[in-house]
C-alpha cells in the first residue's frame, strides 16, 4: 500500500488532559444546583468598613485576602489597587493576591509540550517533568501532579515511569474523577484495558458519578464485557438528576452501546441528548457516529468550540476537505498528545489523499514518540520515506517491521510492492501487491483490499505501464461498497489526464467498471 | 445613639477601676461580636484592657430569649476560658470581671472583663510592607503554639487564632487572646452549630467546605493546628494560608460554589495547596536558614486532609485517648528556631 487506515471504531474513552486544563474545561465540576454554604460572615463587612474609615496597608491586605476567601473580590478592587500602588511596597504574595482580585494574576498553566502545531519539543517536556518531580519530592500527596507527571512520560513513550506515577496517583486518590479517568486512559495506552476497567469498577465513586460511568461503559464495550453501570446509568439519565453537561459523555457512551447493539433509533435519540451541553469528546463521538447512524446530524454550533478539533477533523474527512483534516489533526494532537489517533489520521490523510511526504513523516514521527512500536505509524512513516525517495532507509524500516496480524502482513506486502515500484522494478512490485491483494485477510476485508488495489493502480499509472487502466478498473470495482473518503482522492488523481494520471476519463472508467460488474453478477446468477 | 457598652468612658467601676480611654478600633473587634474596648487604670495606677459586653442587641433579634441565651452563654464561656487561662503562661490573663449600669433600664447593664494590657498585636506589627524581624516572628509563633498547647491540655480549643489575637506584651512576650469562639470539651457553646466557629476568612479549608468531624479533638484541635500553620504563613508572606490556597483554586472549586463533597474536591485543594507552598518557599528570604524547616511545619500543620494533619510522629504515637494534634513538637521546633534567630540577630547587632 499504502498508509494504514485510521481506526474505523471509536469509543467514548475519557480525554487525558493536563490537570489545570481539565479543571478549566469544567470536567471536575459537580453540577447539582447552587452551594448552600455560607459565603461570608460579618467579618468581611467589618473589614470593609474599617478600610473605608481607616485605609492602611495592613487593613487593605486583610480585606483583600478575606474577599478572596468569601468570594467578594469585586468589592475590594480599590484596596487591591492601593496595595499595588503603595509607596512602601507590599510583600510579593500580598501583591499577587491583589493581582488575583484585579483579575490580573498570571496564567498558572505549565508550558505545553507542543511548541507549534503538533510539533513536540522534548526539551519542554523534560523541563516540565523535572519541575513536577521536584514538586512531588516536597509534596508527594498531590495526586494531580502525579497524573500530570504520568501524562508527560506517556507523551514521551516512557511507559514504566508513567505507570509508577499513575499508580501513585490512584493510591492517593482512588475515587477521584480526574485521577480515575486519567488512570483508565493510561492503561488503555499501555494496552492493559483490563486494568483500566478494573480501576473504574473497583471505585465506589463510579456508582454515582456520570463521568466515571461513561468511562466504565466505554471500557466494558472495548473489552466486550457487560458493563456494571449501564443499566443504572440508563435509569438515572432519564430522571434528569444530572446537569446535561455532566451526563453528555454518559449519554454518548450509552448511545454508542445502543448503536452497536443495533438499536439505531434509540441511539440517535441518545446521541442528540448528549449534544444538549456537550463536551468536545461527546461531540467527536456523535460526529463519528453520524457516519454510522441514519439521521444523526451534529449541529455546527457544537463543532465551533476551540477544543472540538477531533470532531472537526472527522467532519472535514467526510467532506474530503483534506487541508482542514491536516490542520485539525495538529490541533487534536496538541489537545491529546498521549493519543496517537490524531497522528494516524493525519499521516494517513497526508499520505493517501495528498501524497505529502513531509507531512506524513512529521505526523508519524510525532506519534512514534508516544508509541514507538505502533504499526500503523511505522507503516505510514515508511510510506512517507518512500514518497520522499529515501528508499534505503525505507528498506531498513521494512525489515524491522513486525507483522502480528493478517492485516499487518497485507500492509508489509504492499509496502514492499511500493518500494519495488519506486525502485523501478515494476514486475516485482506488481507481484508483491498481488500477494497483498490475494492474502486471505484482504479477501475478507474490502477496505484493505481496495486500498491495496488503488495503491497498485496509482503506481502502475505513475510508471505508465500497460496495466494501469486495468488496475484502475479493478480498484474501482472492488471499492464500490467501501466507505473510505481518501480513496476518492486517489480516484480523482488517476482519472484526470495529468502527470501520473491514467489518461482515462471518469466516464470511461465508470462504464468499464459497470460492464465488469454486470458480467460478474450474470456469472454468479 | 451609643449602645450601652459604648458608654463606659470616664466611669469608675467596682474595685476602683477607672475607664480612661475608649478604643474604637481595638483588635477584638475583628472577631468578637458585641464588644467594646477601653483602657482602665487600677487603683495602683497600672493600665489594663477592659472588654465590655452588653446584651441590648438581643432585644432586636426575632427571638430575643434565644439571642439573650446565646450572648450570655458566649460571655460565660469566654470568662470560664479566661479563668482556666490564669494558670497558663502563654494565654492572656484575666484580672477581674464584673457588671455595671450605664442607664436606668435593664438594657443598660454592661458586663465586662478586665485583662492585662498588650502593647501591640501581630496584626499591627506584621505590616505587609515589611517582614517582621525573624527572631520576633518566630518567638511570636513559639508563644502562640505554646498557648494553644496549654489550652489543649485543659481541653480547650481556641478556634480563632489569627494575627489580631496574638498580642505582644512588654519584654517581647506574646500571648494568645480572644476566647469568644473557643470550645471546652464536654460543654456546649453557642457557636457549636456553625461549621466555622471562628473567622471564616482564616478558617481551615475542610470547615469552609462544610466537613465537620463529630470528634471534638479532630474538629477543634485540628482547626487550631491549621490556624497555627496559617499564622506562620502570614508571618512569612503577609497572607494567610486559606486565602493563598483559595486564590490558587479554579472558581468552580471555591467553597462558595462547589456543591460536591469535600472528599471530591480534596485532590484539587491539595494541588492548590502544593502550589501555595511552592510559592511560600519561592518567596523565602535568601538568608532564611529557618525557612525549609518552617515550611515543613506549615505543610504538616495546614494539611488540607485532616487525617494527615499535624506532626507525623505525634500522629503515629498518640493513643486513641491522646491528642493527635498535640503541638508539643512544634513548640520545641519554634523555640529552637527562635532562639537561633535571636542569637544571629544579637551577633549582627554587635
Amino acid at each position: 500500500m499504502s498508509a494504514s487506515v485510521p481506526d474505523n471504531d471509536r469509543h467514548l474513552v475519557p480525554r487525558w488532559r493536563q490537570s489545570n486544563e481539565a479543571i478549566k474545561s469544567g470536567e471536575l465540576v459537580w453540577h447539582r444546583g447552587a452551594s448552600t454554604r455560607r459565603r461570608s460572615g460579618p467579618e468581611f463587612d467589618e473589614r470593609l468598613a474599617e478600610w473605608r474609615s481607616r485605609p492602611s496597608i495592613e487593613v487593605a491586605a486583610e480585606l483583600v485576602a478575606t474577599s478572596v476567601v468569601v468570594g467578594r473580590q469585586s468589592e475590594t478592587m480599590d484596596a487591591a489597587k492601593f496595595l499595588l500602588q503603595s509607596r512602601n511596597g507590599a510583600m510579593p504574595l500580598v501583591k499577587e493576591m491583589a493581582l488575583t482580585v484585579l483579575g490580573q494574576a498570571q496564567e498558572k498553566a505549565a508550558p505545553r509540550p507542543a511548541l507549534s502545531p503538533g510539533r513536540l519539543d522534548p526539551k519542554v517536556v523534560y523541563s516540565n517533568i523535572s519541575s513536577l518531580r521536584s514538586r512531588l519530592r516536597r509534596f508527594p500527596r498531590d495526586a494531580f501532579a502525579w497524573v500530570d507527571l504520568a501524562r508527560l512520560y506517556t507523551v514521551l513513550g516512557q511507559l514504566a515511569p508513567a505507570e509508577r506515577a499513575i499508580t501513585n496517583a490512584l493510591a492517593i486518590s482512588p475515587n477521584d474523577r480526574f485521577v480515575l479517568r486519567s488512570g483508565s486512559r493510561f492503561f488503555l495506552h499501555a494496552d492493559d484495558k483490563e486494568q483500566a476497567l478494573a480501576h473504574l469498577q473497583r471505585s465506589s465513586a463510579t456508582q454515582n458519578d456520570p463521568w466515571l460511568m461513561a468511562a466504565e461503559i466505554s471500557f466494558a464495550q472495548i473489552l466486550n464485557r457487560r458493563s456494571r453501570t449501564a443499566t443504572m446509568a440508563r435509569r438515572r439519565v432519564s430522571t434528569g438528576d444530572w446537569h446535561p453537561r455532566s451526563e453528555s459523555e454518559l449519554q454518548g457512551a450509552l448511545a454508542t452501546m445502543l448503536m452497536k447493539d443495533g438499536s439505531g433509533r434509540s441511539a440517535r435519540k441518545m446521541f442528540q441528548q448528549s449534544l444538549i451541553d456537550p463536551t468536545e469528546n461527546a461531540v467527536a463521538q456523535a460526529q463519528w457516529a453520524s457516519g454510522h447512524t441514519e439521521g444523526l446530524v451534529v449541529p455546527s454550533a457544537s463543532l465551533s468550540g476551540l477544543e472540538a478539533s477531533e470532531a472537526r477533523a472527522l467532519k472535514a474527512r467526510g467532506a474530503e476537505s483534506w487541508s482542514d483534516v491536516i490542520s485539525e489533526c495538529w490541533s487534536w494532537a496538541e489537545l491529546e498528545p498521549t493519543s496517537v489517533r490524531s497522528m494516524i489520521m493525519g499521516s494517513f490523510t497526508a499520505g493517501v489523499a495528498l501524497q505529502d511526504a513531509s507531512t506524513v513523516i512529521e505526523f508519524a514521527k510525532r506519534g512514534l514518540t508516544a508509541e514507538p512500536t505502533n504499526f500503523s505509524l511505522l507503516n505510514n512513516l515508511i510510506v512517507g520515506l518512500i514518497y520522499q525517495g529515501n528508499l534505503d532507509l525505507a528498506y531498513q524500516k521494512i525489515l524491522e517491521l513486525k507483522a502480528d496480524t493478517g492485516a499487518e502482513t497485507v500492509a508489509v506486502f504492499a509496502l514492499q510492492g511500493l518500494l519495488k515500484f519506486r525502485s523501478g522494478d515494476h514486475s516485482a512490485g506488481r507481484g508483491l501487491y498481488d500477494k497483498a491483494i490475494q492474502h486471505p485477510e484482504a479477501l475478507r476485508n474490502a477496505r484493505i483490499r481496495s486500498l491495496a488495489l488503488w495503491h497498485l493502480a496509482q503506481e502502475e499509472a505513475a510508471a505508465k505501464t500497460e496495466f494501469a487502466a486495468a488496475a484502475i478498473i479493478s480498484a474501482e470495482v472492488a471499492s464500490r461498497p467501501v466507505k473510505l473518503p481518501e480513496l476518492n482522492a486517489i480516484r480523482e488523481r488517476l482519472m484526470v489526464p495529468s502527470k501520473g494520471g491514467s489518461g482515462l476519463s471518469k466516464s470511461r472508467i465508470a462504464s468499464l467498471a459497470n460492464a465488469i460488474r454486470s458480467k460478474a453478477s450474470r456469472r454468479s446468477r | 445613639m451609643l449602645r450601652p457598652r459604648e458608654r463606659l468612658g470616664g466611669m469608675t467601676l467596682d474595685g476602683g477601676w477607672r475607664v480612661v480611654e475608649s478604643l474604637p478600633n481595638h483588635d477584638d473587634d475583628t472577631g468578637g461580636n458585641f464588644s467594646a474596648g477601653y483602657i482602665v487604670t487600677a487603683p495602683d495606677g497600672r493600665r489594663h484592657f477592659l472588654k465590655a459586653i452588653d446584651f441590648s442587641s438581643a432585644m432586636l433579634d426575632p427571638d430575643p430569649a434565644r439571642a439573650l441565651q446565646r450572648l450570655t452563654e458566649a460571655f460565660n464561656l469566654e470568662r470560664d476560658v479566661l479563668e482556666i487561662g490564669k494558670r497558663l503562661s502563654c494565654v492572656v490573663t484575666a484580672i477581674a470581671d464584673g457588671r455595671t449600669l450605664v442607664g436606668d433600664t435593664p438594657d443598660d447593664v454592661v458586663q465586662y472583663l478586665i485583662l492585662e494590657l498588650a502593647e501591640n498585636s501581630l496584626r499591627r506589627m506584621a505590616v505587609p510592607s515589611r517582614r517582621l524581624p525573624v527572631e520576633l516572628a518566630l518567638r511570636a509563633l513559639h508563644r502562640a503554639a505554646n498557648g494553644l498547647r496549654q489550652l489543649h491540655r485543659e481541653q480547650v480549643a481556641h478556634q480563632d487564632i489569627k494575627p489580631s489575637n496574638v498580642l505582644q506584651f512588654p519584654g517581647d512576650e506574646f500571648k494568645i487572646s480572644d476566647f469568644g469562639r473557643s470550645s471546652i470539651r464536654g460543654r456546649l457553646a453557642p457557636h457549636d452549630d456553625f461549621s466555622v466557629a471562628g473567622d471564616p476568612a482564616y478558617a481551615p479549608l475542610e470547615l469552609l467546605y462544610g466537613q465537620t468531624d463529630p470528634d471534638f479533638g479532630v474538629r477543634r484541635f485540628g482547626c487550631d493546628s491549621y490556624l497555627l500553620g496559617s499564622l506562620a504563613t502570614f508571618l512569612l508572606t503577609g497572607v494567610h494560608m486559606t486565602a493563598l490556597v483559595i486564590s490558587e483554586l479554579d472558581p468552580s472549586a471555591h467553597p462558595g460554589t462547589w456543591v460536591g463533597t469535600y472528599g471530591a474536591v480534596l485532590p484539587q485543594v491539595r494541588a492548590a495547596y502544593s502550589t501555595a507552598l511552592a510559592k511560600i518557599t519561592a518567596h523565602l528570604p535568601r538568608e532564611a536558614d529557618y525557612g525549609p524547616e518552617l515550611v515543613l511545619c506549615i505543610t504538616q500543620l495546614c494539611d488540607p486532609d485532616i487525617s494527615r494533619r499535624g506532626h507525623p510522629i505525634t500522629r503515629a504515637t498518640q493513643t486513641s485517648r491522646g491528642n493527635i494534634f498535640d503541638l508539643e513538637r512544634y513548640v520545641s521546633i519554634f523555640d529552637r528556631l527562635a532562639t537561633r534567630a535571636d542569637i544571629y540577630a544579637r551577633r549582627a547587632r554587635r
